[in-house]
C-alpha cells in the first residue's frame, strides 16, 4: 500500500518535470482512484447504514403499518390491506382535521408571505434593524409550549388583551377569544404571529446579499419604493422566496406543539382546533386513555407524507426560475 | 504495509470495544439478586409528590425487614405507555401503579396483566385481615382477567363529586339538595340573588361531560352510557334514561345558572376563581383532587365539603357513587411477582397506607383508615353506596377511546355551547355511533 503512494509521488514528480507525460498520467490516474475506491465504502457506509437505519427503514416500516391493524409493541399484527386509507376517506374527524392543517398552509401561508415582505422592504430602511430583526425572530426560539400557555393567558376574557381593548374604550373590540367558534382563528393569527419572524429573517437575509448600486440604478430611473421591491429585491432574492416556500409547506403541515399547547391539557384537543398530527396523536399515544390504532395513525402520516410531496414537487415547478447571478 | 496492518489492528479494536462496551455496561448488575432477592417497580408518581414519599417510606421499611431490594423508579404518569412496550421485550417490570381505568386500557387489554386472587387471598403484613377483606368488592368489578381474578389492588379511591364551600353563605352545609328538583330550587334561588351558581371549566370536554355523564348514571343506571358507548347500532340511545338526562342538563344549560364565559376561559382559570371566591360560583362537580388542586388559591376560611349528585324521580342509579381506584398491578411475565406480592400485602397493612390519607389527603379504599377532613363527605357517599359504584365517565374511555374522542366529547362540547338542544344531543350520539362504527 505504501509502495503505490511512494509510486504516486514519485509519477507526480516526473509529470512536473515533463519527462514522460503520455504514459504518467493514466497510471497516475489508475492509482488514485483505485485508492479512491477502495475508500468508497468505507466513508460512505457508517452514513449510509445510519441513513437506512434510522430513516428509511422506519420509513418503510410505517408504510408496511398503514396497512395493518396494530395496538403497538406486545400486540399482533393484522394485514387488513387498505381499510385504514378507505376509513381515512370516511372518517369526518380527519376530514376536519385535514381542512385545517390546509387552512394553516394557505390562510397562513399568505399571511406570513405578505407580512414577511412588507416587513423586509420596510426594516432594510430602518435605522436599528438588527434590533428589530432579532426582537421579530424571538418568538420563534422560544418554546411553544410557553408561547401557548401564555396566549391562553392574554387571551382570557378578562386577560391583558379585553382589558387593554376596554382601556381604550374599544369594549365592542373585546372578545372571549377562546371560545369554541374562535378558538381556530385565534390559533391562525397565534401561528402567524410566531412564525413571520423566521421568514423575515430569510428574505432579508438574502436582500442584504444585493449590491446596492441596483436600488441607486432604479431609484434614478424614477422607481418607488414599491417597483424597487418588484424589479430588484424580488427577482434577486426569489430562490430564496422558493426555498422558503418548501420550507412553510413542510412546517405547516406538521404543526402539533402550538396547537396542542393552545387547546390542550391532557385530553384531546376539540375537533375544530385539530390538525392532522394531532389527530394522528389522538388516534395513536394521545388522550386519557390513548387509542393505540397505530396502523390508523400510519396511514395518516403516509396520506401527510404524500401530500407535502406532491405540494413541493408543484411549487418547485411553478416557482422555477433562470438564476440570476450578480 | 505496516500502515495497512496497523489500520487494521485499529479497526478490530475499535470493533471489539463498541461491541463489549454495552456488555461491560451491564456487568455490574446481577450481583445484586443475594439474600433477600429483588424486585422492579416503576410507578406513575414522581420524585417529589406526595404518594412518592408516603410509597419510598414504605419501600424502605420493606427492604429493611424482608432483605427484598426494590429498584424504584419513579417515572410519572406515562409509565403504562413504557411497561406496554416493555411487555413484547419480555421484561417488563414487577410492578406498577396507575388509574384502574389506564390499567384496564394499556394493559389488561392485551393480556398484560397478572391476575392476582392468590394475594387477595392472603394476608396483610401485621394483620389478620386479608387483602380481599379491606377492599370493597365493586371497586374491582370491571378490573378482572379472563380468568375472573382482580388484577388490581387499590390503595386510592378516586370519583367526582358536588363540592362548595360550607365557610360560605350559599345554605349548603345546612341542607344539601338531595333530590334534582330541590336542586334546580336552590339554583334558582342562587340566580335570584344575582349568582350563576355552577362552576365550570368548559374547555375541558370531560368536565362539561361529568354534568351529562352523572344524569344518565341517575337515570338508567351504571352501565348504560358505557353499553350504548359500544352498541354499533346506536339502539340503546333509545332508552327513555338518555333523552331525560339531556332534558335536565338542557335545563342547566339554557338556565343562566353556568358561570359566565366558561367555555373561554383555559383551565384552571374557572376553578381557580371558584376556589378565591372570584366569580359568583357556589358549586364544582368536580375529581376528589378538587381540594388538593385549587387548595393554593382558595379564600381564607375555605371550608371543602361536598353532597352527592341529586337523585332523580324513578332513577335507576340513585344510590351510585363515582368511584375509581388507584391501585397497584403486576405485569404478566414479571421474573419476581412473587417478590412484588410481597410488597403488595406489607403496603395494605392499615397504618402504612393511613400515609395515603394523612400524607397525600387521598382516600384510601379501607374504610377503617379516616379520610381526610375534606374528603369525610365523598367517604360518606363512597360507603353508603355500598357495592354500586360507576368509573369515571361510566367507563367508556377505557373500552371506547375513539368513541370518546370523537363522539361523546364533542356532543357534549356543543351541546354545552348551545348549539344543540336535548333530543339533538341524543340524536348527535345515536347517528355518530352509528357512523363511527361503520367506519371503524
Amino acid at each position: 500500500m505504501s509502495d503505490n503512494i511512494a509510486g504516486g509521488g514519485g509519477a507526480a514528480a516526473a509529470q512536473t518535470s515533463g519527462s514522460s507525460r503520455r504514459s504518467a498520467p493514466p497510471k497516475q490516474v489508475g492509482a488514485l482512484s483505485r485508492q479512491r475506491r477502495k475508500l468508497y465504502w468505507p466513508f460512505v457506509a457508517p452514513a449510509l447504514v445510519v441513513y437506512l437505519t434510522l430513516f428509511f427503514g422506519p420509513a418503510l416500516t410505517g408504510i408496511w403499518i398503514s396497512f395493518q391493524s396494530w395496538r403497538g409493541s406486545g400486540d399482533q399484527m393484522r394485514f387488513v390491506g387498505t381499510r385504514n386509507y378507505v376509513r381515512l376517506w370516511n372518517d369526518t374527524a380527519f376530514m376536519t382535521a385535514f381542512g385545517n392543517s390546509l387552512k394553516i398552509l394557505v390562510v397562513c401561508g399568505v399571511a406570513i408571505f405578505v407580512l414577511a415582505f412588507v416587513i423586509s422592504a420596510v426594516l432594510r430602511e430602518m435605522k436599528f434593524r438588527k434590533g428589530l430583526q432579532a426582537l421579530l425572530f424571538l418568538p420563534y426560539i422560544i418554546s411553544p409550549i410557553a408561547i401557548g400557555v401564555g396566549l391562553g393567558l392574554l387571551l382570557d376574557p378578562n386577560g391583558l388583551v379585553n382589558t387593554g381593548l376596554r382601556g381604550v374604550g374599544l369594549s365592542s373590540l373585546a372578545k372571549p377569544w377562546l371560545s369554541p367558534d374562535r378558538l381556530f382563528a385565534t390559533i391562525l393569527v397565534g401561528i402567524v404571529w410566531v412564525t413571520a419572524g423566521f421568514y423575515v429573517m430569510l428574505l432579508m437575509a438574502s436582500a442584504d446579499r444585493i449590491p446596492g448600486y441596483f436600488y441607486e440604478d432604479s431609484e434614478l430611473a424614477g422607481a418607488n419604493k414599491f417597483q424597487q421591491w418588484w424589479y430588484v429585491t424580488l427577482p434577486l432574492s426569489w430562490d430564496v422566496v422558493a426555498i422558503s416556500a418548501v420550507l412553510w409547506v413542510i412546517n405547516s403541515l406538521k404543526i402539533f406543539e402550538f396547537v396542542y399547547a393552545f387547546t390542550g391539557t391532557t385530553d384531546a384537543p376539540p375537533e375544530q382546533a385539530r390538525t392532522v398530527p394531532i389527530y394522528q396523536f389522538v388516534m395513536t399515544m394521545g388522550g386519557r386513555n390513548p387509542a393505540y390504532q397505530m396502523g390508523y395513525g400510519s396511514a395518516m402520516g403516509v396520506a401527510m407524507v404524500v401530500l407535502i410531496v406532491v405540494l413541493v414537487v408543484l411549487i418547485r415547478r411553478v416557482m422555477h426560475r433562470e438564476a440570476v447571478t450578480f | 504495509m505496516k500502515v495497512f496492518r496497523q489500520r487494521r489492528v485499529f479497526r478490530a479494536v475499535a470493533v471489539a470495544m463498541l461491541v463489549t462496551a454495552p456488555l461491560a455496561a451491564c456487568g455490574g448488575k446481577g450481583a445484586a439478586t443475594e439474600a433477600g432477592g429483588e424486585l422492579t417497580y416503576w410507578s406513575m408518581w414522581k420524585q417529589g409528590e406526595d404518594q412518592q414519599k408516603v410509597l419510598q417510606a414504605a419501600i424502605d421499611q420493606f427492604t429493611k425487614t424482608t432483605k427484598i431490594k426494590v429498584n424504584v423508579q419513579w417515572s410519572g404518569r406515562d409509565v403504562l405507555k413504557t411497561v406496554a412496550a416493555r411487555l413484547n421485550t419480555g421484561n417488563p417490570p414487577d410492578l406498577t401503579d396507575q388509574d384502574g381505568g389506564a390499567i384496564a386500557g394499556n394493559l389488561a387489554k392485551v393480556n398484560g396483566v397478572m391476575g392476582l386472587g392468590d394475594l387477595y387471598s392472603a394476608t396483610i403484613d401485621g394483620e389478620s385481615k386479608k387483602v380481599g377483606d379491606v377492599i370493597p368488592a365493586g371497586l374491582l368489578n370491571t378490573y378482572k382477567t379472563s380468568g375472573g381474578e382482580p388484577y388490581i389492588v387499590p390503595y386510592e379511591v378516586v370519583g367526582s363529586t358536588i363540592w362548595y364551600n360550607a365557610g360560605a353563605d350559599n345554605g349548603l352545609a345546612a341542607k344539601p339538595p338531595g333530590t334534582w328538583d330541590e336542586f334546580i330550587a336552590w339554583l334558582d334561588a342562587q340566580k335570584a340573588k344575582g349568582r350563576t351558581p355552577l362552576a365550570l371549566d368548559g374547555d375541558i370536554k370531560f368536565y362539561d361531560a361529568y354534568w351529562t355523564t352523572w344524569s344518565i348514571i341517575r337515570h338508567g343506571g351504571p352501565g348504560l352510557l358505557n353499553k350504548a358507548a359500544q352498541d354499533k347500532t346506536g339502539a340503546t340511545f333509545d332508552d327513555p334514561a338518555f333523552l331525560a338526562a339531556a332534558k335536565d342538563i338542557e335545563k342547566l344549560i339554557k338556565g343562566g345558572y353556568i358561570v359566565k364565559d366558561f367555555n373561554g376561559t383555559k383551565w384552571p382559570a374557572q376553578q381557580n376563581n371558584w376556589a378565591a371566591g372570584k366569580t359568583p360560583t357556589d358549586i364544582l362537580l368536580m375529581g376528589t383532587w378538587a381540594p388538593s388542586e385549587t387548595g393554593p388559591q382558595a379564600a381564607p376560611g375555605f371550608e371543602y365539603r361536598s353532597f352527592p349528585f341529586p337523585s332523580v324521580a324513578g332513577g335507576k342509579g340513585n344510590g351510585a357513587a363515582d368511584a375509581g381506584v388507584i391501585g397497584f398491578a403486576i405485569p404478566a411475565k414479571a421474573k419476581h411477582a412473587a417478590e412484588a406480592k410481597k410488597f403488595i400485602q406489607f403496603f395494605m397493612n392499615k397504618d402504612r397506607l393511613a400515609g395515603i390519607s394523612s400524607e397525600a389527603k387521598n382516600l384510601t379504599p379501607r374504610a377503617d383508615v379516616a379520610a381526610p377532613a375534606a374528603l369525610a363527605d365523598y367517604q360518606k357517599e363512597f360507603l353508603a353506596a355500598g357495592s354500586n359504584f360507576f368509573l369515571p365517565g361510566d367507563n367508556a374511555s377505557a373500552v371506547a377511546p375513539q368513541w370518546v374522542s370523537n363522539v361523546w366529547e364533542q356532543a357534549n362540547a356543543d351541546f354545552f355551547n348551545g348549539k344543540l338542544d336535548a333530543a339533538g344531543f341524543v340524536k348527535r350520539l345515536k347517528d355518530e355511533t352509528v357512523k363511527l362504527y361503520e367506519n371503524g
